[in-house]
């Protein structure tokens, strides 16, 4: 075999990642059941952003299907406060998670923030 | 990286051989890494899918290097050593280049960014492949290439491999279904027609470079025959894409063949310079 030892060690290099990424997708087969979306969220610290306050969010997908145009409601509520805003994610893939925010005029800190995933479509 | 001397050859002649690939991966399949959409179908295509898109590039690989790669006499042993570090060679690049770009990232390469990696990998091989042969100078690269004799099965591989080139661009976008909802039955019929015409003109009637061996005073049938063949070759190509990007999906039968007719426009140009251009 007319090989040197820089292509030997490129072939053994490639056939070790080829066969990595064949045994990852077969776990992933064997592994990944049919459940649809599962999205929850969940809520980190507000920020001050202008005249307003900025509220990150964490979208988490533990479904087995990816979840496309993902829309989500958040109310902020009590001590006053009553505000509605929403967040659209283009997609939110399977076992995966994606960071957002949404805006208010009040402190989320003081009042009740709480979700509601308005819908998303099956791709 | 195959090669008809039975000597290994130097670092410097391997690292211009990688060099070649690593060009033809990138110019083949650069609108590809652009694309939208084929970033979303790396986040919704199916574990089984990708090993099957897996399986048929290596096989196209194969292909390849077995009837129209670099040199006409490689040992069986040899083809598949060069499509194993074809394949590889694109996995890498298509880590590097997506990563690059910010579409993944260290968290996310092994879990919803992998079908990314592996759809824009393997057609970054078959770049790599085409590209080591393609693009190749210098007298003894050049010696070697004309002694291949063309057989059914070679011709079929290059057309394939010369449709998978283009129709790769072009099946990932929203285009083809919006075309296929729109078009009516003749209209359809009429693609088909323009397909096959394109393909007899191209291989038959306009002298391109690489036409020689295709010729038309052989008459009507044999004509008809290689305008046959490469507009089937860029069918099925235009299916097998299809499919793997998951476009017949939740849809008609009567809508997924006339994307694949659709589609199979761009694949007869492909498939056509294939046959033609690539040796």
């Amino acid at each position: 075999m007319n090989k040197n030892t820089l292509e030997w060690t490129v072939f053994a290099g490639s056939l070790v990642l080829i066969l990595f990424v064949a045994g990852t997708l077969l776990y992933s087969h064997f592994t990944t059941g049919q459940q649809p979306p599962s999205i929850t969220v969940t809520f980190g610290e507000p920020v001050r952003s202008g005249d307003a306050y900025a509220l990150p969010m964490e979208i988490r997908n533990e479904g087995d299907v990816t979840a496309e145009d993902v829309r989500i409601e958040v109310v902020l509520s009590g001590a006053g406060l009553h505000e509605r805003s929403e967040a659209v994610l283009a997609i939110v893939p399977y076992h995966s998670r994606r960071r957002a925010w949404v805006t208010f005029m009040g402190d989320p800190a003081r009042g009740t923030v709480r979700s509601r995933v308005l819908g998303y479509q099956e791709p | 990286m195959n090669r008809q001397d039975r000597r290994p050859p130097s670092t410097a002649d391997s690292l211009r051989e990688y060099g070649r690939g690593i060009a033809g991966g990138f110019l083949f399949s650069l609108p590809l890494l652009y694309t939208s959409e084929v970033w979303s179908t790396g986040l919704t295509t199916t574990p089984v899918r990708l090993l099957a898109g897996l399986v048929g590039s290596f096989v196209l690989l194969c292909g390849y290097n077995a009837y129209a790669g670099l040199r006409y006499d490689s040992r069986p042993s040899e083809v598949l050593i060069d499509s194993v570090e074809e394949l590889g060679i694109g996995l890498v690049l298509s880590v590097a280049i997506l990563a690059l770009l910010g579409r993944i990232s260290v968290a996310s390469v092994l879990d919803e960014g992998l079908g990314t990696v592996v759809i824009e990998g393997l057609l970054i091989a078959i770049g790599v492949s085409v590209g080591t042969a393609q693009l190749a100078g210098g007298e003894e690269d050049q010696g070697t290439r004309h002694s291949r004799q063309p057989t059914l099965t070679s011709e079929i591989i290059l057309a394939l491999c010369g449709a998978i080139l283009i129709v790769a661009n072009v099946a990932p976008t929203d285009e083809v279904l919006v075309l296929a909802a729109g078009m009516s039955v003749w209209q359809l019929l009429g693609t088909m027609a323009i397909s096959v015409v394109l393909a007899a003109t191209l291989l038959y009637f306009s002298d391109f470079a690489g036409s020689g061996r295709f010729d038309h005073s052989r008459g009507h049938v044999h004509v008809l025959h290689g305008a046959a063949l490469t507009y089937a070759a860029a069918l099925v190509c235009s299916a097998a894409i299809l499919w793997f990007f998951g476009r017949f999906q939740n849809h008609a039968l009567e809508i997924a063949l006339a994307q694949c007719v659709i589609l199979a426009l761009p694949g007869t140009l492909g498939a056509s310079a294939g046959r033609l251009l690539l040796k």
